[in-house]
């Protein structure tokens, strides 16, 4: 696919232009925020990895103007301990977010998780989804593990099917709530914990080390499917 | 308070001398000895050895002497002169006339007359004698007992209220209060005996500022009618139009305890009529003194705490840059020395080589990012910046969030109970995730790779506790206390090496604190160590 990296450092262009292109990727440079939009504009990229932490016009700025014309998924780059930065790029309209130093696995294991999920939204009618033990009918609101049939409330089934239409993807707590609840409840946040905490407990084999529901720490959860090993 | 002052008045009118109140009732004192002098003739009128005059002049001696001691001077004289009359009259021949045949008897008469008097003389002064004696003797004791109360009382306040109890004690005074000048040259009222802190705040800092500040300024005491000081000042010549200062319902005395500089000032309101005589003024000088060592002493110790404080956060920082140098050259070291070594031989090596030696740099920057997080902890640790985000989280979430951040092979080590699984807990999840991650990293890496770590919830009505044990070691005994402190090694030489390890606690132990719970470390029965950490919840 084509790829907008907008960051300030060489060395990471570098880096991520060379790894890239070795996986088969189209690559563009930006080194600040304004010669990012001119790319973005020009080029019609497949996804962005954008930094934060830039000088100039921010990063947050550069995600808020991509998404008044652009669909495609932005993966930000941010900083330890900066929970509140992250968040508030995801309700911008990034996607997802790789905290520095990152791992090159990772990084990629995130583009597939976003760049399916664009995908994905065109064709809307996904009648099932496995993943190891656990597979659910959509069609017949049914879930299963190893095929035994595992009873949810219809909040848990609706939390679990929305995290399954976004594997590998970071769901903030405001877009979990949003999105089974209703927008009046994006602040619940317990009620959300305790939701998960119960799901836990009856699709994973061992709810205190969850293979699937993932917690993101103060940013929300993520459903995984898939471990990102190193290169 | 009030009936404490009481109390010390009511004692100290008991030493008033009976002489003292006899005095008062004169006309007792002479009927008494005239009936003395009466009953001893009468008893020596019976006893035939009375024919000896001596006996006679001894025994007469006694009731003057009685008289002395219970009614004083003037009464001993009376009785001297109604002794010899009695005498004379009674035993001296010819008997029942007042004249006297002999002219050695009257000698003999006027000798006796002349050793009443004296003794009566001799006898009153000695009472005086014992009674100041004994005054002083109560002053020295309020004195070494203040003394030694303001040595060995490490509260100030404790100390201050005792020597104000005890001036009280001393010159009959209904109420006493310290004012002190504050570090910003504000006025404090700093203790109250007798009177309220609201009162004695309005009374001094409100009404009458400008007499303290007087005091304060000249260093001379302003005193009220009742309580008058040497070198007191009259408003006429300090003030020129200080009328105001005239009849000063109190008195001020300054204490000087900073070189010769009066910072505060001890307030006296005495009861009406009352006289403090030369003596009770240099005692309250005395003790004003002590007031003044106390306030000084006080200062001391706040200056200390803060240089104290100050060299710890330098003893911080230079331990830090101590460490940043030397943790992080090796990990840098390395790397630099596998970069060159590829950039060098790269070409020649087997491919695989090169990516064990890349692997190798690879590890080593996450243990240079893993530094640089603990430093970030330890220093935001230190400024105080640690304030929880309080959210109501299940412990279960907690439970899988620090069991994320291990990877499968640490993983299959740990051994989880979960006793609180229904529950959530108000508290900051990224922070006790932290404290565990950190307890957990050390129980894994200080114990046998085939041994297991366990992690335990409790929840009791008032407390959230974690329970991390290992097989490791365990602690030195004696300093279960210490580990919690920054850049701690642990005595094993082993352990020194391993960076991070000075900061790891530390970080738990504040972050901990932060919350408001406790975390405590023991031996384990069987080999290993015991981590405790106990929240409110």
């Amino acid at each position: 696919m084509k790829v907008l990296v907008i960051d300030d450092e060489p060395q990471i262009r570098r880096a991520l232009r060379v790894f890239l292109e070795h996986n088969e990727h189209q690559v563009f440079l930006a080194s600040s925020g304004e010669e990012g939009l001119d790319l973005a504009a020009l080029n019609s990229p497949d996804l962005v990895i954008l930094d934060l932490a830039m000088p100039g016009i921010d990063g947050y700025e550069v995600c808020k103007q991509l998404r008044t014309w652009m669909k495609a998924p932005i993966i930000v780059l941010s900083v330890r301990d900066r929970e509140e930065d992250k968040i508030k790029a995801l309700d911008l309209g990034a996607d997802d977010y790789l905290t520095k130093p990152f791992g090159m696995g990772e990084l990629l294991a995130r583009m597939r998780a976003v760049h399916r999920r664009s995908a994905a939204e065109d064709e809307q009618d996904q009648s099932d989804f496995t993943c190891d033990e656990l597979h659910i009918d959509f069609a017949h609101r049914l879930v299963s593990l190893d095929g035994k049939e595992v009873h949810l409330t219809p909040k848990e089934y609706d939390l679990l099917r929305y995290m399954s239409m976004n594997v590998n993807r970071v769901l903030t707590h405001r877009q979990l709530l949003s999105k089974v609840w209703g927008p009046e409840y994006a602040d619940d946040t317990h009620t959300l914990r305790v939701h998960i905490a119960n799901l836990r407990n009856k699709i994973e084999i061992n709810p205190e080390r969850p293979k699937f529901v993932q917690t993101e720490p103060r940013i929300g959860y993520r459903f995984k499917t898939e471990s990102w090993a190193s290169v | 308070m009030f009936s404490k002052l009481q109390a010390n008045i009511a004692l100290k009118n008991r030493f008033i001398d009976r002489g003292d109140q006899a005095r008062r009732f004169a006309p007792l004192a002479y009927i008494l000895s005239f009936a003395g002098v009466g009953a001893m003739t009468m008893l020596l009128k019976s006893w035939k050895a009375s024919a000896s005059l001596s006996n006679v002049d001894m025994l007469y001696l006694l009731v003057v002497i009685i008289a002395a001691t219970q009614f004083g001077r003037a009464v001993a004289i009376f009785t001297s002169l109604l002794c010899v009359l009695f005498a004379n009259y009674f035993f001296v021949p010819p008997l029942y006339t007042l004249t006297v045949a002999d002219v050695s008897e009257w000698v003999a008469l006027c000798v006796f007359l002349f050793v009443a008097i004296v003794t009566g003389q001799l006898t009153e002064r000695l009472r005086v004698q014992a009674q100041a004696a004994s005054q002083h003797d109560r002053e020295m004791t309020t004195l070494a007992e203040t003394s030694w109360e303001v040595a060995s009382e490490l509260d100030s306040k404790r100390a201050m209220s005792y020597i104000l109890r005890r001036i009280s004690a001393l010159v009959n005074v209904t109420e006493i209060a310290v004012v002190v000048v504050d570090g910003d040259n504000s006025l404090q009222i700093f203790a109250t005996e007798g009177l309220s802190l609201e009162d004695a705040q309005s009374l001094l800092i409100e009404k009458w500022r400008d007499a303290v500040g007087f005091v304060l300024s000249k260093a001379l005491p302003l005193g009220s009618k009742p309580l008058q000081f040497p070198n007191a000042v009259s408003a006429h010549e300090a003030y020129k139009d200080a009328s105001s200062y005239e009849n000063l319902p109190f008195s001020l005395v300054p204490i000087v305890y900073t070189e010769g500089n009066v910072s505060a000032v001890l307030y006296l309101k005495t009861a009406e009529s009352t006289v403090v005589n030369r003596r009770e003024q240099q005692i309250l000088t005395a003790l004003a003194n002590h007031v003044g060592l106390l306030l000084q002493r006080e200062q001391s110790l706040r200056a200390e705490a803060k240089a104290q404080a100050v060299l710890e956060a330098d003893q911080m920082k230079t331990a830090l840059l101590a460490m940043v140098s030397h943790d992080f050259r090796s990990p840098l070291t390395s790397i630099k020395a596998t970069i060159q070594t590829l950039k060098s031989t790269g070409e020649a090596l087997a491919l695989e080589e090169q990516k064990s030696l890349l692997d190798d740099v690879d590890l080593e920057v996450d243990r240079i990012n893993r530094m640089v997080t603990n430093i970030l902890d330890l220093s935001r640790l230190e400024a105080g910046a640690w304030r929880p985000k309080l959210e109501s989280v299940p412990i279960s979430e907690i439970i899988g969030m620090t069991l994320a951040g291990f990877d499968a092979r640490a993983n299959a080590r740990i051994i989880v109970q979960n006793d609180a699984r229904q529950d959530s807990a108000l508290l900051d999840s990224v922070q006790i995730v932290q404290v565990l991650h950190n307890l957990i990293e050390n129980a894994l890496k200080y114990s046998p790779a085939d041994s297991d770590v366990n992690l335990r919830a409790i929840e009791t009505d008032s407390h959230l506790e974690f329970v991390i044990e290992d097989r490791g070691k365990g602690l030195v005994t004696g300093e279960e206390l210490q580990i919690f402190k920054p850049f701690y090694r642990g005595r094993s030489l082993s352990e020194s090496n391993v960076p991070g390890v000075g900061i790891g606690l530390a970080i738990c132990s504040g972050l901990v604190a932060a919350h408001r719970g406790k975390i405590e470390a023991e031996n384990r029965d069987g080999g290993g160590a015991i981590f405790r950490v106990t929240l409110p919840v």
